[in-house]
């Protein structure tokens, strides 16, 4: 089989534009980026988190929902400001407090990244480690099995 | 005013508010009559924290409606009590000054339902801070969505959110039915039993509106508050609702929609208990800090502490801090309470929260607490063991040095 055969492509739901690529790190718990991310690494650092001690710096970041602290949307323009954000993020539903994290990043430092919601459906089928491409300008994730 | 004619800091703040709106398709903006600002705190984003709220504030924003501060990074009159390194009270003292010139209320509080200016029953406002957000729409009835940080600033120099989620009646009704069973009297007053139902059901129901039954009508607003905290913390509660006690819940039948519940839970004691073993995170008794005050210690909660201690002092090996806000700490001090808990030993901060601190200068290894909010975050940004326990066993604690599991 041939890389072409193992590509998937799915639609998506954009929150915030923008184009990436990279290595898939899915986890199924939500997260807290206040007090669950160390903005200065972009290390996991909620002990009660599966992904616990790991680096989401230029991941493709999936996990379902967010939780916790309203601050949220301020550790994500921190982590843009020191260069430490993952490549994309990737829910089934981002809530509005994340959301805000890109969107108020380009005001401030004119780069941000893309943040898109897919179904649950598809989300249940990434892996960590998938090589994962997306085009939240026309809206499709790209996806090729490890 | 997205035009650029009322300043750029109005039109920076209103394309912030349109791109949410558009996102989760507000059909209009609307008047807002008060506003919670969370993004306040240096230590929650840094330095990107302060690069928004100053460029807010040379661009000349003004606030617009009356707008409270949410906690600061340190405790502004004492923060050298507390070892603050000075380049970190500088750059707070620099958050602070920018909000200020905004015409923002120095509250500097997570609680700012405790304090002056609490909307009423149906007030459309923005409010930022998870803990605040459930306390405000549950218990007084006023609309906010879960706002995060720096939209609520955007909010309060407009005068405007997009109407939308829990602005609108529609969204408000119950989703889960939740039973609490075999309870007796504790579910009155203990705030620790309300911290680890609100961290229950926030990893259970994550933003799924719950419709609470069997909590007797005389339950103090010191356990809503927990529970407001605990169920922000560790999911992404936003709204809850009590048959009998929250104005939204008249009855189980009108609460829900179309009448009926999605599903059912039920709580039991030991339900409860197991979620407390989790959460605890040292095997051994002894503790070297006690910090209670998350949210900011009420007046009762106080009252409280000083009825447990009953004019004993606390251990000398023990560091024991209540964080409340000032208006609290001067009643405290009008009625004499302060003078009684600063004899007994204990350490009172204002404007600030313990999660906000670099603690490496007192070196602590174990903190208990009563909120299950604390016991969520302190362990990842304070590197902490936690122990759990309500007043009276974090009391009874400062005095011995341990803390026993009943």
């Amino acid at each position: 089989m041939n890389n072409k055969e193992k590509r998937e492509i799915y639609p998506v739901k954009i929150i915030f534009k923008g184009c990436a690529r990279g290595d898939a790190l899915v986890t199924k718990d939500s997260l807290s980026f206040w007090g669950g991310i160390d903005p200065s690494s972009g290390i996991i650092k909620d002990v009660h988190h599966e992904l616990y001690g790991q680096s989401i710096k230029n991941r493709i970041f999936f996990f379902p929902r967010g939780a916790g602290s309203s601050s949220g949307c301020g550790v994500i323009m921190e982590m843009v400001r020191c260069n430490t954000n993952p490549a994309a993020i990737i829910n089934i539903e981002t809530e509005s407090i994340l959301a805000l994290g890109p969107i108020i990043a380009e005001e401030l430092y004119h780069r941000s990244f893309p943040m898109v919601n897919i179904e649950e459906s598809v989300f249940n089928l990434i892996q960590t480690g998938d090589y994962i491409e997306i085009d939240a300008d026309k809206g499709y994730l790209m996806r090729t099995k490890k | 005013m997205l035009s650029g004619k009322k300043g750029e800091a109005v039109a920076l703040a209103m394309r912030i508010l349109v791109k949410l709106g558009e996102l989760y398709g507000a059909k209009e903006m609307q008047p807002i009559s008060k506003a919670h600002i969370d993004g306040c705190c240096y230590q929650t984003a840094g330095d990107a924290g302060l690069d928004f709220a100053e460029k807010l504030a040379s661009l000349g924003a003004k606030v617009v409606v009356p707008t409270t501060t949410n906690v600061t990074g340190r405790d502004i009159k004492r923060w050298r009590e507390f070892k603050m390194p000075e380049w970190l009270a500088e750059k707070c003292q620099r958050m602070e000054e920018a909000y200020t010139s905004m015409g923002a209320i120095p509250t500097w509080t997570c609680a700012p339902y405790l304090s002056a200016f609490i909307p009423r029953f149906g007030e459309q406002i923005v409010w930022a801070e998870s803990n605040a957000i459930v306390y405000v729409n549950s218990v007084i009835g006023a609309r906010t969505h879960r706002y995060g940080d720096f939209v609520d600033a955007c909010a309060a120099i407009t005068g405007r959110a997009p109407r939308f989620g829990l602005h609108l009646s529609e969204n408000r009704q119950g989703e889960v039915l939740v039973q609490m069973e075999d309870f007796g009297e504790e579910l009155i007053d203990d705030t620790s039993i309300y911290g680890l139902l609100g961290y229950k059901l926030g990893i259970i129901l994550g933003s799924k509106i719950p419709v609470i039954e069997g909590i007797p009508e005389q339950v103090t607003q010191d356990c809503l508050k927990a529970l407001s905290a605990a169920g922000a913390a560790s999911g992404s509660m936003a709204l809850f609702h009590i048959i009998g006690v929250t104005p939204e819940a008249l009855s189980l039948e009108q609460i829900f929609k179309k009448n009926i519940p999605e599903y059912k839970i039920v709580i039991k004691p030991s339900d409860l208990m197991k979620v407390r073993d989790e959460l605890d995170s040292s095997d051994e008794e002894e503790v070297d800090l006690i910090a209670l005050g998350c949210p900011h210690f009420s007046y009762s909660e106080f009252y409280s502490v000083l009825k447990v201690l009953n004019g004993r002092r606390i251990s000398k090996k023990i560091e024991f801090f209540i964080f409340t806000n000032r208006d609290i700490y001067r009643a405290l001090y009008h009625t004499g309470l302060l003078s009684d808990l600063i004899h007994a030993g204990i350490r009172i901060a204002t404007d600030t929260c313990i999660l906000h601190w670099p603690l490496s200068a007192w070196g602590f290894k174990v903190m208990a607490t009563n909120s299950g909010k604390f016991t969520k975050y302190a362990p990842g940004l304070l590197g902490l063991k936690i122990k759990f326990g309500n007043i009276k066993q974090c009391v009874e604690g400062a005095i011995t040095g341990r803390i026993r599991k009943i």
